[in-house]
This record gives C-alpha cells, structure tokens and sequence, in this order.
C-alpha cells in the first residue's frame, strides 16, 4: 500500500509535468494552427535561463523564477514573430513551418551543449529543494511539492484567464472561427503573439521543475513533448480539459503501471492505447467534429 | 457614401472580380443579386479588406479604405455579417455580441447589447446559451447582433435568409429595414431570395462573372426581364 501511494505521488508529479506542457501546446496550436515542436526548445531554455540568472547572477530563486517566467514567454512570442511569421508571410505552408520548428529546435538543442556542454548543469542551491518531506507516509521532495502547487496555480489562472476575461474569450473565438475574428475587428496577429507567450511560460515551469532536480540539461524535452502532444489530440484539440484529463492519465499510467507492466513495455502500451484511441474517435474525448 | 470604382480582386490566379463600380449612399437599402459565383462575397470581402484588390478605389465618405486592416476598415464604420461561419460556437450569446464590439466600445452612440436585445427580444432570454446549441434562426440573429455591435454607419450583409426557416426570413428583413430606418444603418445585403429583397432595397445591382451588369429600381423593370439577367 506504502509502495502504491509513493508511485501515486510520483504520479501526480508527472501528470502536473504533462498537464502544463500539454496546456501550452494546446494554448498555441489550438489557436494558431501551428505544430510548435520548438515548445521542446523553450522548455530547455528555460532551465538553463533560470540556472544563468540563479548561478551566474546570484539572483534569489524567487525572482529567478518569475523573471525567467517572463523570458520564456518572451522567448516563445519572438519566435513566432520572427521564424514564423516570416515563413508564413512567404505563403510557407503548416508543414513548411512544423519543418522550421524542428530546425530551430535542432539549433537550440546543439546550441546549448555547444555553449554549456553536453553535461547537466547542476544548481548549487538545488540541495535544499531535494530535502525530503514525508506526506502521508509517501517521500516527496520541496521541488516536487513546489511543482504540483506551481502547477496547480498556474492552471487555475490559465482557466479564469479563458473563461472570465474579453481577452481569453477572444482567444477561444479566434480559436474556432479566426475569419469571423477578423471581421469583428479581432487582430489575429496580437492573439497569436498571446498564445505563444502563454504557451511559453507554462512550459517553462516543468523546464524549471527537470532543471532544479536533475541540473538544466538538453535534449530532454522532445520526448516530454510528444507525449504532452499524444496528450492534446486524446483530449481533443481545443479542449483544455480534455488535455488535462489525458494529460493525468498518462502521468499517472506512467508511474502506476509500474507494478504490473514492465516498464520496457510502458511506452509502447501507452502508444498502442493512442492510436486505438483516435481509430476510435479521432477527435479525441472532448474533441467536436468539424 | 460607400464607393467602390473599377475593382477588381483575384483568389490564387483565377480572376474572381473583373470590374465592379458600385456605390452605396447614406441610410440606404441596396441589394446585390447574382448566381452563385458571380463575385457577390467576394465584393464584400474586398470592402471589409479580408480580400485583397488588385486594382480600383474603395472609398468611404471620400476616405480611401484600400490599404486600410480588416480592423481599421470595421473603426471606420465597416460592418460584415458572413453567410456561414458567422458566430462563435463555442461561446454564449452574450459573449459573442461583446466580441462584436472589440473595436468600437464605448464610443459615443455606440450599439449595446440592451439595442440587440430589443431587437431579438429571445437573444435576451438565451444570453447565456451557447450559441452553437441554438437554431438557424437564433444563430442568424446572434451573426446581425454581432455585426450590429461593431457600431457600423455601412452594415455587409451575406445571404442572411441562408440556412433559416422560411417562416422566419419574413422577421429578418423587417429587422433589417428596422436597423436602417430607425437607426440611420445603410445596408448592402446579398441575397439569393430575389422575391424578399426586392421588398425592401431602394437600389438593386446585378452582378455576373465578376461584374455589376444592371442597376435598377426595385418596380421599374418587370420579372421576365429581370430573369433573363440572371
């Protein structure tokens, strides 16, 4: 039972790792359109932002994490006005920019460990962050704590965002008729311009999350990504609930099925799971059909 | 007054507008009639600057709109209702007719959602539906309150009787004369039902293959010879 609540916890980590990244994607590609698998780049860059301000600058972990916040939605609006605005002024297609999205994401990556090398950059102050708590009999570290609250405050405000505020609703109308939000006078480009800079902040904080516990380190986030993407198409494309519950499921799946699957079996089940899942109902769970 | 002169607009390389010279004056009630594919959308489009002209003026009130932004052009007092896809779904009655009033709200004489209730007085009591659970008819009266608040001197309207019941078109138009004779709103409306708007517009074009091919008074020319253009 012990074993069952510490794989539970380790669990509830995971998901809330999936929930933000997937939030995000969602956030961009369910109002743009746009395959942004340089979403991987900007989680990796946000790690490493972080560690740059905390153990360069000196700076405290408070004000670390919420300016490197502000960067990385800075980071991910620039790409979108500078790479991606420029190739689809070109009349470049979807794919064409899915294509300049890996590129990028090739040259963050390589970059990176050109600049910092291929080694983890560890945080001197991440000691105290992987102080063991005890809850309910399950070990959990502070920064896994400070992820699932971080996690959850950031998803409550993403939600009242949307739902309570003239500017979420013109995100969610742009999202299903962007030629009507044209007409009402809606400009296309500042809402795309939020949703990367949205997008970007909320992935941002699981690269903080792998950064702070393990040291910033390259390459990790396209693996994250995909399942975050497998995530959003489950839950259906638009719907934020719906990437949160596939995002859970998947979180959870992960750490829970350990006692039953071999984990060398996981990913191939979970895969297999997805693609009966959009044989099935291809619009994912919460998904509308066009 | 609306004024477009010499026109023309291509979609990939097809020519879709050739020449269309056209005006729309003050607090007036003009009507667009053609087949389909005769360029009528597409007219419209071009006004509200979501189509691009290759050449020719489009002028409001002596005021070039050609290089104008979709948003500039809907400041100036451009209002569209689109034939399809002309109300956000997912979002509630409410919250579409605020939508329509991104770029003129809280201006002087500005459209409230209080003047659209009065209209639709249903819209009032479904404000909270969301819009995509609602009939043809009711979706079609959320599209006009949209358009309407943009707070518009000019109102487009594409085939607003498309997609309602028949029981239901006769409503609409009053609503459209209402909109213009009590609020000084000028219309351009396209429209298939010939019959109908007929009824209501004090000028008709005739558009065909890209071009304006008759203008008339509704009255002055009789039914076999209005067939015959079209």
């Amino acid at each position: 039972m012990e074993i069952l609540w510490q794989l539970f916890i380790q669990g509830v980590v995971l998901s809330m790792v999936y929930l933000l990244i997937a939030s995000g994607f969602s956030v961009i590609y369910g109002t743009t359109g746009h395959f942004h698998i340089s979403h991987a780049g900007v989680f990796t860059l946000a790690g490493y932002v972080l560690y740059l301000l905390m153990e360069s600058m000196g700076l405290p972990i408070w004000i670390s994490l919420i300016l490197a916040i502000v960067i990385s939605a800075i980071l991910g609006a620039l790409i979108y006005l500078t790479l991606y605005r420029a190739v689809l002024s070109r009349n470049g297609t979807h794919l064409v920019l899915f294509i300049a999205s890996l590129g990028l994401l090739t040259v963050i990556d390589n970059g990176i460990v050109a600049i910092f090398s291929p080694d983890p950059q560890t945080f001197t102050t991440s000691v105290e962050f992987n102080k063991v708590l005890m809850i309910l009999g399950a070990p959990v570290t502070v920064i896994q704590l400070g992820m699932i609250i971080i996690g959850i405050v950031a998803l409550l405000l993403l939600y009242v965002f949307m739902n309570r505020t003239k500017a979420g609703r013109m995100i969610k109308a742009a999202s299903v008729n962007p030629d009507l939000s044209q007409i009402v006078g809606i400009s296309l480009k500042k809402i795309h311009v939020i949703c990367y800079a949205i997008g970007s902040a909320l992935v941002a904080i699981p690269g903080f999350y792998f950064a702070l516990d393990t040291g910033a380190n390259s390459g990790k986030g396209v693996e994250l990504v995909i399942l975050a993407v497998m995530a959003v198409i489950m839950g259906g494309i638009r719907s934020l609930v719906g990437a949160w519950i596939a995002s859970l499921f998947i979180g959870m799946f992960y750490n829970m099925s350990i006692l039953w699957i071999p984990p060398h079996w996981q990913t191939s089940i979970i895969f297999f799971l997805f693609l009966i899942m959009i044989m099935v109902r291809p619009t994912g769970l919460f998904g509308q059909r066009a | 007054m609306l004024k477009l002169e010499n026109v023309q607009v291509s979609i990939g390389k097809k020519r879709i507008l050739e020449d269309v010279t056209m005006h729309v004056a003050k607090e007036e009630i003009v009507a667009f009639i053609g087949h389909n594919g005769a360029g009528k959308s597409t007219t419209l489009g071009a006004v509200l600057g979501t189509h691009r002209i290759q050449n020719g003026t489009i002028e409001l009130n002596n005021k070039a709109l050609t290089n104008l932004s979709t948003t500039d052009i809907v400041r100036e007092g451009i209002g569209l209702v689109p034939q399809l896809n002309n109300v956000f779904r997912n979002l509630s009655v409410e919250e579409n007719l605020e939508l329509g009033s991104v770029v003129n709200q809280g201006e002087n004489g500005a459209f409230t959602i209080e003047k659209v209730y009065e209209i639709f007085p249903i819209l009032r009591e479904r404000k909270k539906q969301l819009v995509g659970t609602m009939s043809g008819g009711q979706r079609q009266m959320v599209a006009i309150g949209i358009g309407l608040m943009s707070n518009p001197s000019y109102l487009l309207l594409d085939e607003p009787s498309v997609g309602i019941q028949p029981n239901l078109v006769d409503k609409v138009m009053e609503t459209i004369v209402k909109v213009n004779k009590e609020f000084g709103i000028s219309i351009l409306i396209v429209e298939q039902n010939i019959k109908k708007v007929l009824e209501i517009a004090d000028r008709v074009y005739v558009m065909s293959r890209g071009s304006i091919i008759k203008e008339f008074v509704p009255g002055t020319i009789n039914s076999e010879e209005l067939w015959q253009l079209m």
